[in-house]
């Protein structure tokens, strides 16, 4: 108990100085840290890792119970078969009373662990209140009532009405905790993993620049200035954004990465073999990336490769044959996406569309310039090492971890800024991002 | 009844493919057209860049006549272009475009002042970004003649076009300088 609290005051500890990191050199001190702390560092969850078992071992024997009895019932002569059964029935009937305070004893555990404990002086009468507590349980009598109705319920649901049986439903129910038990337990052992991730997406943004922006507020102004964010029925919302600077030979911009995530409601209605309907709302979440930036070449104009995103407005088809396999293009008028569309910069976009998922470029009449697609892997390049081997993270990490795909695309948005310019005209400056 | 409407559905299918094909051919063709006027349409914007070029020669007191030469000649070779596919003519414009940039920049060499001016390196990334888009305007073009290519010489397509729209096949644009820089030439 004492020693998992430290495990866990340790890794929030870590957690946090990767978290207040400004710098690479802040990121590989941290993992630097890890490599040459005193510990402990990972949990010691035998008595969870015990239970899981226990119910492992409980589900098999009560399902080869239910088997036998169902199929063999008569046919078996084993008087140690009768024994184990008289005893597990027995143990088993008694099951609403033990069951609430053994699991009170594992919350209790787990609270400890946290920190989050009654005000009693030592832990084992902090942990013995926890489990009385829980046993009180036993002495509703609803309860009672209530559990057997579960089991059955359970067992009734999963066979599809093949069994009522409380023993098949306790099987079933014991195999669903120990899953439970086995993923919490994965994650406790690998809590290196994640937080490598967080320090590799750190150290990729210190690298390019790029630095966490608020996202409060900005939804409603980029679904005002542009098409693309409105998207789905019910939720919107900007999980992250982040800005940066991209220096060109000819131009510099200012430009916001975003990470959108939109959800769609829709109803769906079933009908069973009885011919009874019933209705149940699905959700069903999308996510998008993209790039925001100043664009003062050109306004007004919306292309999509997106099916799922028509723009309005007069439509224009290119002298490209493989840029308009790619893109719909809408404008404001038609001239205006006719001087956009330079044949080179057809060239660029064409390769953009076939490079990006359901890519989007839209130039609202204020000038600003939105990039978006469903390609996720702009930020989440994996890792080649993590935190169980740090002498090679700390290697990976000190090095420029450069966001390839990243580049490429605010290259050709480069490109596409030099190729809409006017040379003979003096060059806008580099200009600071402005919330929409 | 039935039978009757059973012998009519291929032929309505069929009718069906041959327009959506024959539409197709003619779609492809006027691309192609499209994309040609596109490349004339880029090859013109040069005349842009010709009042900064005689303007540069001109505030610097430049005393070659090469520039202006090459000058005329560009402007000569851009109002020769017609609105027809002449790729010849084309070619004859790019290679005045070429000779103006080298003369250009031979000729910088003796005005330090100048080369190192504003105005230089507008007109410079101007003429570049030109030949961009010509270069560019010229691959749309080949790309299209392909894809035009392709619908009238393979099957089912070169059956209709044999039978219905009787195209002929575009050549694709290629430089003959360019070529020429080659001892290979695929036997096409």
């Amino acid at each position: 108990m004492n020693h998992n609290r430290q495990v866990a005051g340790n890794i929030a500890s870590i957690k946090a100085d990767v978290e207040a990191s400004t710098t690479q050199a802040d990121l590989v001190e941290v993992i630097r840290a890890v490599e040459n702390h005193p510990g402990p560092l990972d949990y010691n969850d035998r008595p969870m890792r015990l239970l899981q078992w226990g119910l492992i071992a409980l589900s098999a024997i009560c399902l080869a119970i239910a088997f036998i009895e169902g199929f063999l019932y008569g046919s078996v002569e084993s008087e140690v078969f009768y024994r184990v059964q008289q005893l597990i029935y027995f143990a088993f009937s008694f099951s609403s009373f033990w069951i609430p305070p053994l699991i009170a004893f594992f919350i209790a555990l787990r609270l400890e662990e946290r920190g989050l404990h009654l005000p009693l002086p030592a832990a084992p009468a902090r942990i013995a209140a926890i489990t009385v507590l829980g046993g009180l349980l036993a002495l509703v009598p609803m309860w009672h009532h209530i559990y057997w109705m579960l089991l059955s319920g359970t067992a009734t649901l999963v066979t599809n009405g093949g069994s009522r049986s409380p023993v098949v439903g306790f099987a079933i129910c014991a195999l669903v905790a120990s899953s439970a038990i086995w993923t919490s337990l994965r994650k406790r052992r690998n809590w290196r993993k994640p937080v490598s991730k967080r320090i590799y997406l750190l150290d990729s943004l210190f690298n390019n620049d790029l630095k966490p922006v608020a996202t409060k507020g900005r939804i409603e102004t980029l679904l005002d200035t542009f098409r693309e964010f409105d998207r789905g029925n019910h939720t919107r919302e900007l999980k992250a954004l982040y800005r940066g600077q991209y220096r060109g030979d000819e131009h510099s911009f200012d430009y916001e990465l975003y990470h959108f995530h939109y959800v769609r409601q829709r109803t769906v209605t079933t009908t069973d073999s009885q011919g009874n309907t019933s209705t149940r709302t699905v959700y069903d979440h999308y996510y998008r990336h993209g790039l925001l930036l100043d664009f003062p070449f050109a306004s007004g104009i919306g292309l999509s490769a997106d099916s799922g995103l028509k723009f309005k407005g007069e439509r224009y088809r290119s002298a490209s044959n493989t840029f308009n396999r790619l893109f719909d293009v809408r404008a404001e008028d038609e001239m205006s996406a006719a001087r956009f569309l330079s044949p080179a910069i057809l060239e660029l976009l064409s390769g953009l569309g076939k490079s990006l998922k359901d890519a989007v470029l839209e130039i609202s009449a204020e000038g600003r310039l939105c990039l978006a697609f469903d390609d996720d892997d702009l930020l989440s390049q994996k890792p080649q090492h993590d935190l169980n081997n740090p002498a090679a993270f700390v290697e990976e990490i000190a090095g420029h971890t450069e966001l390839v795909k990243l580049k490429q695309l605010l290259d050709a948005l480069h490109g596409i800024m030099r190729l809409s310019d006017n040379n003979f005209r003096a060059r806008p400056q580099t200009k600071e991002v402005t919330h929409d | 009844m039935i039978e009757s409407l059973i012998l009519l559905l291929p032929l309505l299918v069929l009718l069906i493919l041959v327009i959506t094909i024959y539409n197709g051919i003619i779609g492809k063709h006027n691309a192609v057209d499209r994309a040609w006027a596109s490349v004339l349409t880029q090859e013109r914007q040069k005349n842009k860049i010709i009042p900064h070029v005689e303007q540069m020669v001109e505030q610097y007191r430049m005393h070659e006549a090469s520039v202006l030469k090459e000058v005329t000649a560009l402007r000569s070779a851009i109002s020769d272009l017609g609105n027809g596919v002449d790729t010849a003519k084309l070619a004859q414009a790019e290679q005045r475009t070429t000779a103006l940039l080298k003369g250009l920049q031979v000729a910088v060499e003796a005005y330090p002042e100048l080369k190192a001016s504003e105005t230089y390196s507008q007109v410079m990334a101007e003429i570049s970004e030109q030949q961009e888009q010509v270069g560019a305007a010229i691959r749309i073009f080949n790309r299209n003649v392909e894809d035009f290519n392709n619908a009238i010489q393979m099957f089912p397509g070169s059956l209709v076009n044999g039978l219905l729209c009787r195209k002929a096949r575009i050549d694709s644009f290629s430089d003959s300088e360019a070529r020429g820089g080659f001892d290979y030439s695929p036997n096409l």
